[in-house]
């Protein structure tokens, strides 16, 4: 069957599993493997990046087309959990590039340790996206714990929650939802409708690309505590990183244009 | 599966890739998870010739229907009745859901052609065979990638094939919104086929980061760029477009799906959307997949061209290059689809810049010729095709110039002519192309040699079949017989009759094709290492290949076409005889 | 052709192998130091494009000093740049790596580039030789279109329902109020509900004109000079269906 996977059999089997890799038959040495697994990566992500060159091209005309929409748009967005999950993203990518550097320096626990982190906030990226974003902007019911509420005041609903009491429920602020379901009453601007089917697109194929993301990370931490990644062995954990970083690029650019720019 | 490792690659020496590893289950699980390029390659030539069977068959449906227009007539009683109908009874009420057939139809030859088979044709089947091959290495950079991409290109299929079997759509092979958001909503066929076709773009970019990888880094010792085969320059550069190009038609079919589903106002102008951003976001990929579809049949030409003339391919790097500058171009001319309906400005830019496709084209075409001027020419199948192509790629390739100009484009937009065009480039050119290239590798691949006159025979009744069928469909374009019709007047009927008789000319061409295929592999004569004298390293390994392709990684030592200093290996010049005159041999190294 | 001896040594092959020299990618580290910095950089930036675009828009609020559009964008998009190269540099170590990995970026980016810009260039010069052509695509754009279960545009139905929500809270508190009078307590609320909303997120704006606040906000995209003809049709009354634009 597959001879790719074929291993060099007279090693002691007693050596961890990094030390034992022998890379497949076809490659001529294992940095040459490397440096093509590299190589093909890269150009995986230049077809990410052309994914979501669809929605910036998109975005970009949109926004030279119908300008008040846009602003419009924009400005019912909160920038302050933009900014906060912009940080949460950087983060995670420094802890994602650590853990490269743990695991090429041979400190394998610390490296795990790093993807555990690396993992965790990606997971609240998500969490917040859903529960200060989607779900607000969906139902009406917004997170109490979201400074911007006190806008809101005058339209609480008092005694309407969810969640044990950590959603409540503001009028007329749901319905920003998107194409036939829309149907936020403030809609001013008649192609309001375009500006949030661009923001759930981006933001949705995003957030798939983080859960992604976090799948794999899953995956090279588990391998890791096995002992498949050490100084001489770890195109698994570069790859994922690779990956992980271009989700945080994409979000490093989504930000200013959903969030700042009106 | 024993364990071996890279360093004694000929602990397998003799055994062909072909060989039976037991039971008849056995071979199936071994071919279901191979990793070997040349058995990919092969299930996806048989994968893509099943679905160009399903494409031929929507063909000439549509062409039999066409044979007759659809017309009233009242018989010697006043009674009303239709004729010239072939799908749906003969009676008035029945003419709407004929041509809702006829739509159907159209669409899934247009749909099965393009996605299933034009694009993924020559990479997937001969690119995966040979390019590795050509190279001199043991396999592609990612062997399970490209199982993944087979089985990609299957699900992907399987979506296509159900929407049919549901129905079918009746969007044409372009789901120009928003016909494509908005008819059949409660039905899944539409969905179904944007996502197959969604899946397919998958296969593609798999298939086309492989081959760049493997270009890259597994070049055999001594191979450098330019030391490269031009079959395999040609594919590289097909590849830099399907990893560029194809993404973006992955976000355009999931917005359509998004905005089927939920109604959100991209692309439907009723939601606030922009119908003409969906033809750009269709043509940004589809027309560099134009060339994704024409560059592997040039690269297949070039090979054919240079190895059955015997002679050193004329303007080597001129070749290379053009491959990489119809890339480039590919990328700024998408527009030409879009004359009648883009604003003026961009019309007249894209019109300007299409014509930049004409010089890399035309540097290609002048150069085969020149490489045919003086060669010595060994006239089969392969050569008979590398010819058929040069005529027929010609007319598709400048019957494109009036379709680039701005002010005849808006005359001949929609009309046979562009059906005639592009058929004269996709089929006239891409198929034709393979059909020389699997008799030119058959060899390789199977170990057996076909009839090479009921080959030659074939080609020439492809030939002819295919010139009635499509240079009629000129005439009928410059004439105003707008393209998608079951019907149409009077006057169009004798070259309507004309194309639809060549389109069976066609089918007896392709089954003489199949027969002879089939009857090589049942009771061909053994292929021999190098039957048509070529100098790349696939004619170093046996007939049919070694699992590992090679017992020694080859070393270059000369260039794929030096027929000028030396003499092929493994040449046997009694089964195809070169005047020796003709030849100027000196003796390898 | 001689075939070479089977090697053992992979290393060995290099010498036959001129094109593969130099290009080994030898495993970069990057240290921890370098990645904290880089960490740092790329948060400091974040504050500041926040900062950037709220200074704006405070200096507009308090002062009235309204800055040209593009200096919003080009700010926010130079510093995503600046962020997005320090990424790839660093953190996905391009600055280390073999520099066709870069030149794969490159091309796409400039591929990129070519799809927005001659996708632009179609789209936003729609009325440059028949002006008539500007409004064709907004015609049906106007999310007028959008009808609803009850045929009426998603928009209005959504103002229609709200209203109803409106008149069902006052006649709670009051119910003998009828008529016309509820019908005018009830838009009044809505305006004010209006205002509150649409200044979300603009606290400092210090803009009461609610449902005008589209207006009152330059109405300027990226192209500027080329989407006149859209964007009069856009403040002139986006409720009505388009009617040719005339000569722009």
């Amino acid at each position: 069957m597959s001879t790719i996977d074929a291993k060099q059999t007279s090693v002691p089997e007693s050596r961890s599993r990094w030390q034992r890799y022998a890379h497949a038959h076809h490659w001529r040495s294992q940095a040459e493997e490397f440096d093509g697994c590299k190589l093909g990566f890269w150009l995986f992500l230049s077809t990410e990046v052309l994914l979501f060159g669809g929605i910036f091209c998109g975005y970009t005309l949109f926004r030279s087309m119908y300008p008040a929409a846009w602003a419009e748009g924009s400005s019912s967005l909160d920038w302050k959990i933009g900014a906060f999950n912009t940080a949460v993203l950087l983060i995670s990518s420094y802890t994602m590039a650590v853990s490269i550097y743990c695991i090429q320096t041979g400190k394998q626990a610390r490296a795990r340790a790093n993807l555990a982190v690396t993992f965790l906030l990606g997971a609240s990226f998500v969490i917040l996206k859903l529960a200060l974003e989607y779900i607000p902007k969906w139902s009406g019911y917004f997170c109490v714990l979201d400074p911007a509420l006190h806008h809101h005041a005058s339209m609480i609903v008092e005694g309407k929650t969810a969640f044990f009491g950590l959603f409540q429920f503001v009028e007329g602020y749901g319905g920003k939802r998107p194409g036939m379901l829309f149907d936020y009453p403030f809609a001013v601007d008649p192609r309001m409708p375009v500006w949030w089917a661009i923001y759930y697109c981006g933001t949705a194929i995003h957030a798939a690309h983080v859960l992604i993301g976090m799948a794999l990370i899953a995956r090279v931490w588990w391998l890791a505590g096995k002992g498949t990644y050490g100084p001489t062995y770890y195109a698994g954990v570069e790859i994922t990183g690779l990956y992980w970083h271009l989700v945080d690029l994409i979000w490093i650019f989504l930000f200013p244009l959903l969030y700042l720019i009106h | 599966m024993s364990a071996h490792t890279h360093a004694t690659p000929h602990a397998h020496h003799g055994g062909s890739y072909l060989e039976s590893k037991g039971s008849f289950w056995t071979n199936v699980i071994d071919w279901a998870t191979t990793v070997d390029h040349k058995k990919i390659g092969v299930m996806y030539l048989f994968a893509i010739l099943f679905m160009f069977f399903l494409g031929g068959v929507a063909a000439l449906a549509v062409r039999l229907e066409l044979l007759d227009p659809v017309r009233a007539v009242t018989d010697g009683a006043g009674k009303v009745m239709i004729t010239g109908q072939l799908f749906g009874a003969a009676d008035a009420n029945s003419i709407a859901s004929g041509n809702d057939t006829y739509n159907v139809l159209f669409t899934l030859h247009g749909a099965i052609m393009v996605f299933m088979v034009i694009v993924p044709s020559v990479p997937g089947s001969l690119g995966n065979f040979v390019l590795p091959l050509m190279l001199g290495a043991k396999d592609v950079a990612f062997p399970r990638v490209n199982l993944l991409s087979w089985y990609i290109y299957v699900v992907g299929s399987i979506f296509a094939v159900t929407s049919i079997i549901l129905g079918g759509v009746d969007t044409g092979w372009t789901f120009y919104t928003p016909y494509s958001t908005t008819t059949a909503l409660g039905e899944p066929k539409v969905v179904l086929m944007v996502l197959g076709a969604f899946i397919l773009g998958f296969a593609s970019i798999l298939t086309g980061l492989n081959f760049i990888v493997t270009v890259h880094k597994l070049r055999a010792p001594g191979m450098g760029w330019f030391d490269m085969p031009l079959f395999v320059w040609g594919i590289y550069s097909s590849a830099i477009i399907q990893v560029l190009a194809t993404p973006v038609i992955g976000i355009t079919l999931l917005l359509l799906a998004f905005e089927r589903f939920t109604r959100i106002g991209i692309f439907d102008p009723a939601l606030g959307g922009d119908p003409v951003l969906f033809q750009h976001f269709f043509w940004f990929y589809s027309h560099p997949v134009v060339y994704v579809m024409i560059l592997p049949g040039m690269a297949i030409i070039s090979e054919l061209i240079g190895v059955h003339s015997h002679k050193k391919i004329f303007g080597y790097r001129a070749v290379a290059f053009a491959s990489l500058g119809i890339a480039g171009v590919s990328f700024i001319v998408w527009g030409h689809h879009m004359f009648t309906s883009m604003s003026e400005v961009a019309s007249t830019i894209f019109s300007g810049l299409t014509f930049l496709v004409a010089i890399p084209t035309a540097v290609k075409v002048f150069n085969w010729i020149g490489t045919l001027y003086k060669g010595s020419i060994s006239l089969n199948t392969p050569m008979l095709y590398a010819l058929i192509f040069l005529f027929t790629f010609s007319i598709g390739g400048l019957t494109g110039l009036p379709l680039g100009t701005l002010s005849t484009d808006l005359h001949l937009h929609d009309t046979y002519f562009v059906v005639a065009h592009f058929h004269y480039v996709m089929m006239g050119g891409t198929i034709m192309a393979m059909i020389g290239g699997i008799h030119h590798w058959w060899p390789k691949m199977f170990g057996k040699m076909y009839n090479e006159r009921w080959g030659m025979i074939g080609a020439i009744v492809v030939f002819i079949g295919f010139n009635v069928t499509f240079f009629t469909q000129f005439f009928m374009g410059t004439r105003g017989m707008p393209r998608r019709y079951a019907s149409y007047v009077q006057e169009f009927q004798i070259w309507h009759q004309v194309s639809t008789i060549g389109s069976l000319i066609l089918l007896v061409g392709f089954l003489i094709h199949l027969f002879v295929l089939v009857q090589s592999l049942l009771a061909g004569r053994k292929a021999p290492k190098n039957p048509w004298g070529g100098l790349t390293l696939e004619w170093l390994a046996d007939s049919p290949p070694e699992e590992h392709n090679f017992a020694h990684e080859p070393i270059v030592q000369c260039g794929p076409y030096d027929y000028d200093t030396h003499v092929p290996h493994h040449w046997d010049p009694k089964d195809y005889q070169i005047p020796e005159e003709n030849l100027r041999t000196t003796a390898a190294h | 052709m001689s075939h070479p001896p089977s090697h053992n040594q992979p290393e060995a092959f290099d010498e036959l192998d001129p094109h593969h020299s130099g290009v080994h990618a030898d495993h970069v580290i990057v240290g921890p130091m370098q990645l904290r910095a880089v960490l740092a950089i790329l948060l400091v930036f974040t504050a500041l494009t926040v900062g950037f675009a709220q200074a704006e828009q405070w200096a507009s609020g308090y002062f009235n000093i309204v800055m040209p559009h593009w200096v919003n964008i080009a700010g926010a998009m130079t510093i995503a740049v600046i962020k997005a190269l320090l990424v790839m540099a660093i953190f996905m170590q391009l600055k280390y790596d073999n520099p066709v990995n870069t030149l794969i970026m490159g091309v796409t980016f400039a591929a990129l580039a070519v799809f927005i810009a001659f996708t632009g260039m179609d789209l936003l010069n729609r009325s440059e030789v028949y002006s008539w052509k500007a409004p064709q695509i907004v015609a049906g754009g106007t999310g007028n279109e959008v009808w609803n279960a009850q045929g009426k545009p998603i928009t209005v139905a959504a103002r229609d329902r709200y209203l109803a929500k409106i008149k069902d809270r006052i006649k709670e508190h009051n119910p003998s109020i009828e008529g016309e009078a509820l019908e005018k307590q009830a838009l009044a609320q809505y305006e004010i509900d209006m205002a509150a909303t649409v200044s979300h997120g603009h606290a400092t704006h210090g803009d009461q004109h609610g449902s005008s606040a589209n207006r009152s906000r330059g109405a300027h995209g990226l192209s500027g000079a080329l989407d006149t003809a859209a964007r009069e049709h856009a403040e002139s009354d986006g409720h009505e269906p388009a009617k040719p634009a005339g000569g722009h």
